[in-house]
């Protein structure tokens, strides 16, 4: 923490302001997100598949067009959608089990078809906690693994969003990937 | 605190990472007095150097991360949507091929399960080939098959471009897997063996009906609250191009690999347009085994697309009573045959899978063989691993090209049939020669101990193979690779004066024709029959050899050649002692084929004549020959203009192959359009039309509706349609044909543009002429560029595109595309001339209107000279024409006052 110059003040306080504007979009953002999901449902177009990331990027340019943002703002944007992801990824986790066993969460799982080897899926919802446990903490690093994970921000727009130096942000990052790393591959990697 | 605490151990840890590992432990020992916490930053230094697939590489979990909200929230969002006339009340399930849902059809109380596709549609042709697949499906009416009610394309909110095809089938009640209800209800096997033969019998039906399911496996096959099956999803996979190879978009490989169990080795091979009902069949046997022993007939990895498509190919399956011994003989016996790898060797359709149970549940014999001496020789090849119709040709080829005389007869009127229906249909004699494979079987273990007697054969066979090994050529040899290495060792190993090597020149000679690799087939042939005219010049074996040479030149247009070599093998014949048998009257068959090719109509006449009645004196009236030799009158008599006497010989020929033919037999198709046509011109345009239909059914069964057969077939259907006003059907199935024909032969093939010619005229019929103009112009542009100004097709274009303008009085847009085409225009085919008559008639009648009578009668005269050469004085068009110049003549003369 004791990375953060006087430079970084004032970009995290127009980050800020300019974070606080999009605020008023998420409803919007919300909405275009929902439409997006059904849009990529692996629908082809002239022989395209629709990239959900593309689709995203699709989302922010009409979003520039009819709100008037700027195009500067692509980080903000992706920082606003990451943590409505999120939200929405959650919220349907509980609805859904809630209909299917009267509790609980359903699972959310990512796994990487080119790994192919078991055991290396990524449970989302075991994520979502555990950033929930390090937000309590550290609330900058939790944030910056949303946005890597759900926004899919480099290191240099994360540091933007944050309003610290990307030296920072990579300084961060190491320790906010060990926890993670302990807390979601279960204990300790003592084979290692 | 916790904060503090974390704090503490943040400090810890960069503490730590400023320092190099060896130091690290002293800096703690310094640092930090809490046992618990030095462990904890101790673990997360560890873990900080522990890679990780998913944390190393945040960008490629947050695509991630998109795909599986898309796949979580996406479904949803249709939930209370309408589509079509359905109201989507719940989301069932996720699919390879889309999402289905619980809907209500508006205003009843109708409960349909609703599948809507995941592939969209984007193109205007797309959209009708789906539109055309769907109604066809809609035909699919049986009590075990789950109804389509209804079909379409819903087009997705503020994105106009792109539709996604949908589906509206019977919903099923408590519907449960057929796996999965025999399991719960703990069905005794031969209730299972009932269960399934209710399947087997609506695929059955679909496949009567020429469709293929495609996606056949237990999710597919539910059985109701009721406890009868019914098979969803029929077809649904072809209408929507969403064959699971054809599509790369699949995001869960699970998924994928779910169904993959069930695919047939030949739909791992990603070519659609190659499967028929023997694929369904092989998913219908794995289903079997399933319901039978609980197991897969072999291991499938679950987690890799590309190793389990190569374990379905490439992997033995379990013997079934290894795993339950229990298990009758007969079952397992029909169990290996419907999942024979190769489906040459699998039942030919449900109904033969069925029929076979039935009886094992009789206690009948059954009709599947334990695999005996056909596999012993197909083993050979299969190590070799190469494609698998192929190999069986080739295989079959061989051998009887080894065994010699002694099944001659088999071989000869293989050739003649060969012969007789010409290079056009080449590639479609590959399907009668797998449909004859059950006679050829029968011969085998003699020919087999015959190739072993034959020393110097076997040992070259087995040099060829071992020479194509993959493990020397690096990758598997095509057949064509094996033929052409046994090619280029032939004059190595054999003698010339020894008649092996003119046999073994002839079964590479007609392999090479099988794969249409004509200039290899034919110097092979030509070197076996001089091999012979030299050792033999008088034997039988160097008469059929000769003409299947004929054959061969004739199928690569070498008209004049053929001819002579097919009259000398005659000739020979007949200065020999050998019996002028029905063989030879296969030969006269070939010999008039040549002639009718060279427009030598009477002596085509005489020959086809003698061989039809020589076929039949030798007790061969109903023989394959004969069906090709009554063709071939049919196709006299057509030239001649006699159609009721041509479409009565198509209809003979038609009974007897109704007989001898094999329902996979190529000539089903092309003798039913044929004969449809000569009924049209004998003015019997509904019994045309029902031959035409049943010729569709026939060649989208046997070749595949993206063949080009297949697609010509629809086009004769709908030109037919046009003259019968049926113009709806008639646009929609040329729409259907060209788009299949751009996807198959590109678009700018002459085959297009000829389909377009056909549009045309069906727009004209509806009175659509601006429609029809474009696609006139469309087929005459394409044409003119890429056949020339004086090809027959492109004519035809320019006189369909010429007599549309001269009905809506564009006289300058006619003259300018007629006039200088017409100049020094010399077509060289008979149509070609015909067509270019026609056109100057119809500028002549242009000029006639717009009042240039004497440039008219200028064309009008040169109408009647090429009228009176190429139809005669006596010609009914030449005496119109004739007369036509006359009034014009009358007309020009200043007393005229008389107006057209």
């Amino acid at each position: 923490m004791n990375a953060r110059g006087p430079q970084g003040s004032i970009a995290a306080e127009q980050a800020r302001q300019r974070s606080q504007q999009l605020e008023q979009l998420l409803p919007l953002i919300y909405g275009e997100l929902h439409g997006m999901a059904s849009k990529a449902l692996g629908y082809e177009r002239a022989n395209h598949t629709l990239q959900p990331t593309a689709v995203i990027h699709e989302v922010f340019l009409r979003m520039c067009r009819q709100r008037k943002l700027d195009t500067q703002d692509r980080a903000l944007f992706l920082a606003a959608a990451a943590k409505m992801i999120r939200r929405i990824l959650v919220d349907h986790s509980k609805k859904h089990n809630r209909r299917k066993r009267g509790g609980g969460r359903a699972a959310v799982t990512l796994h990487d078809e080119l790994l192919m080897s078991p055991g290396i899926d990524l449970d989302l919802m075991m994520l979502h906690d555990a950033l929930e446990l390090l937000g309590e903490v550290d609330p900058r690093r939790s944030r910056l693994v949303e946005l890597r994970f759900f926004g899919g921000l480099t290191m240099a727009e994360s540091a933007e969003v944050l309003g610290v130096s990307e030296r920072t942000a990579a300084n961060d990052w190491v320790l906010a990937r060990a926890w993670l790393r302990q807390k979601l591959r279960n204990g300790p990697p003592t084979q290692a | 605190m916790k904060e503090d605490r974390w704090k503490k151990i943040e400090s810890l840890f960069e503490g730590c990472r400023q320092l190099p590992e060896s130091q690290r432990t002293d800096y703690l020992d310094r640092q930090c007095t809490d046992p618990e916490l030095r462990s904890e930053v101790e673990q997360l230094l560890r873990s900080s150097q522990t890679p990780d697939p998913f944390l190393d590489h945040p960008r490629r979990a947050a695509r991630l991360v998109a795909e599986e909200f898309c796949e979580q929230i996406g479904p949803h969002e249709y939930v209370d949507q309408t589509i079509g006339s359905f109201r989507i009340r719940r989301f069932l399930a996720a699919g390879g091929m889309g999402l289905v849902y619980e809907a209500h059809q508006g205003g009843s109380d109708r409960r349909v399960a609703l599948k809507l596709m995941r592939f969209g549609v984007s193109s205007e042709n797309a959209r009708r080939r789906f539109e055309y697949e769907t109604r066809i499906l809609g035909r699919l009416n049986h009590p075990g098959i789950a109804q389509i009610y209804e079909a379409g394309v819903h087009t997705v909110a503020l994105e106009a471009d792109l539709h996604v095809p949908y589906f509206a089938m019977e919903f099923v009640p408590d519907a449960q897997p057929i796996t999965e209800y025999a399991t719960t209800k703990s069905l005794a096997d031969n209730d299972r063996l009932e269960l399934f033969l209710e399947v087997c019998d609506a695929i059955e039906h679909g496949h009567q009906k020429g469709i293929i399911h495609r996606d056949l496996k237990p999710a597919n096959l539910l059985v109701g609250g009721n406890g009868r099956p019914k098979v969803i999803d029929f077809g649904v996979a072809r209408s929507t191009d969403s064959d699971l190879f054809a599509s790369t978009t699949l995001t869960n490989p699970g998924q994928l690999v779910g169904t993959l169990r069930y695919m047939s080795p030949e739909q791992c091979e990603a070519d659609p347009s190659r499967l028929d009902a023997r694929s369904d069949v092989f998913s219908l046997g794995v289903i079997l085994y399933e319901l039978l022993l609980d197991e897969f007939p072999y291991d499938v990895p679950s987690n890799n697309v590309y190793q389990a498509a190569v374990a379905i190919r490439e992997s033995a399956p379990h013997r079934p009573t290894s795993l339950q011994p229990a298990l009758a003989t007969d079952l397992e016996t029909i169990l290996l045959k419907a999942i024979e790898k190769e489906p040459e060797r699998r039942y030919r359709s449900a109904g033969d899978l069925a029929r076979d149970l039935r009886h094992y549940l009789a206690d009948e014999p059954i009709s599947a063989r334990p695999p005996g001496s056909w596999e012993t020789v197909g083993r050979v090849m299969r190590r070799h691993r190469v494609a698998s119709v192929a190999t069986v040709l080739f295989l079959v080829a061989l051998l009887l090209g080894a065994a010699g005389t002694t099944i001659g007869y088999v071989r000869a009127t293989r050739a003649e049939s060969l012969a007789l229906i010409g290079q056009e249909q080449a590639k479609e004699a590959q399907a009668a020669a797998e449909a004859s494979e059950r006679e050829i079987e029968a011969t085998l273990q003699q020919v087999e101990e015959q190739a072993r007697q034959n020393q110097g054969m076997f040992d070259f066979l087995r040099d060829t193979f071992y020479a194509a090994n993959p493990r020397t050529t690096g990758r598997s040899p095509t057949v064509e690779d094996l033929l052409d290495h046994a090619a280029t060792k032939l004059s190595l190993v054999f003698r010339e004066d020894d008649l092996t090597r003119a046999e073994m020149c002839e079964v590479l000679a007609t392999s090479y024709h099988h794969l249409q690799r004509p200039e290899k087939a034919e110097p092979l042939m030509r070197l076996a029959v001089q091999d012979r005219r030299r050792l033999a010049p008088l034997e039988q074996g160097t008469f059929t050899s000769m003409i299947v040479f004929s054959g061969m030149l004739l199928s690569n247009r070498k008209v004049e050649e053929a001819e002579l070599v097919a009259r000398r093998a005659v000739e020979d014949w007949e200065s020999s002692t050998e019996e002028p048998d029905h063989s030879f009257a296969g030969a006269l068959g070939v010999l008039a084929r040549a002639q009718l090719d060279r427009g030598n109509h009477d002596s085509a006449e005489a020959n086809l004549l003698r061989a039809i009645s020589l076929h039949r004196s030798q007790g061969h009236g109903s023989s394959e020959t004969m069906v090709q030799l009554l063709s071939l009158m049919l196709v006299l008599r057509e030239h001649q203009q006699r159609w009721t006497e041509a479409a009565r010989y198509g209809g003979e020929a038609l009974a007897i192959g109704g007989q001898v033919l094999p329902e996979t037999h190529p000539t089903q198709v092309t003798l039913r359009s044929s004969l449809a046509k000569m009924l049209n011109q004998a003015g019997n345009g509904d019994s045309a039309e029902q031959h035409l239909r049943d010729a569709v059914q026939f060649s989208a069964r046997i070749f595949g509706e993206d063949h080009a057969t297949h697609l010509s077939t629809v086009r004769d259907l709908a030109t037919l349609l046009v003259t019968q006003r049926k113009l709806d059907e008639a646009e929609q199935h040329l729409q259907f044909v060209i788009e299949g024909q751009r996807d198959g032969l590109g678009d700018f093939h002459p085959e297009v543009a000829v389909t377009q010619i056909c549009l045309g005229d069906a727009f004209v019929a509806m009175g659509e002429f601006e429609e029809a103009e474009l696609v006139y112009q469309e087929a005459f542009d394409l044409l003119s560029e890429e056949m020339g100004r004086e090809d027959e097709r492109t004519l035809h274009a320019a006189y369909s595109l010429a007599s549309l303008l001269l009905r809506t009085g564009k006289h300058e847009d006619l003259e300018s595309l007629g006039v200088p085409l017409l100049d020094h225009a010399q077509p060289p085919t008979q149509r070609g001339r015909n067509m270019a008559r026609a056109l100057r008639e119809i500028v002549a009648s242009s000029l006639q209107q717009t009042e240039r009578y004497r440039e008219a009668a200028k064309h009008l005269q040169l109408v009647l000279e090429t009228s009176r050469h190429d139809l005669g004085e006596t010609h009914p068009y030449t005496g119109m024409i004739r007369d036509r110049l006359e009034r014009l003549r009358n007309q020009r003369s200043p007393t005229a006052s008389d107006s057209p």
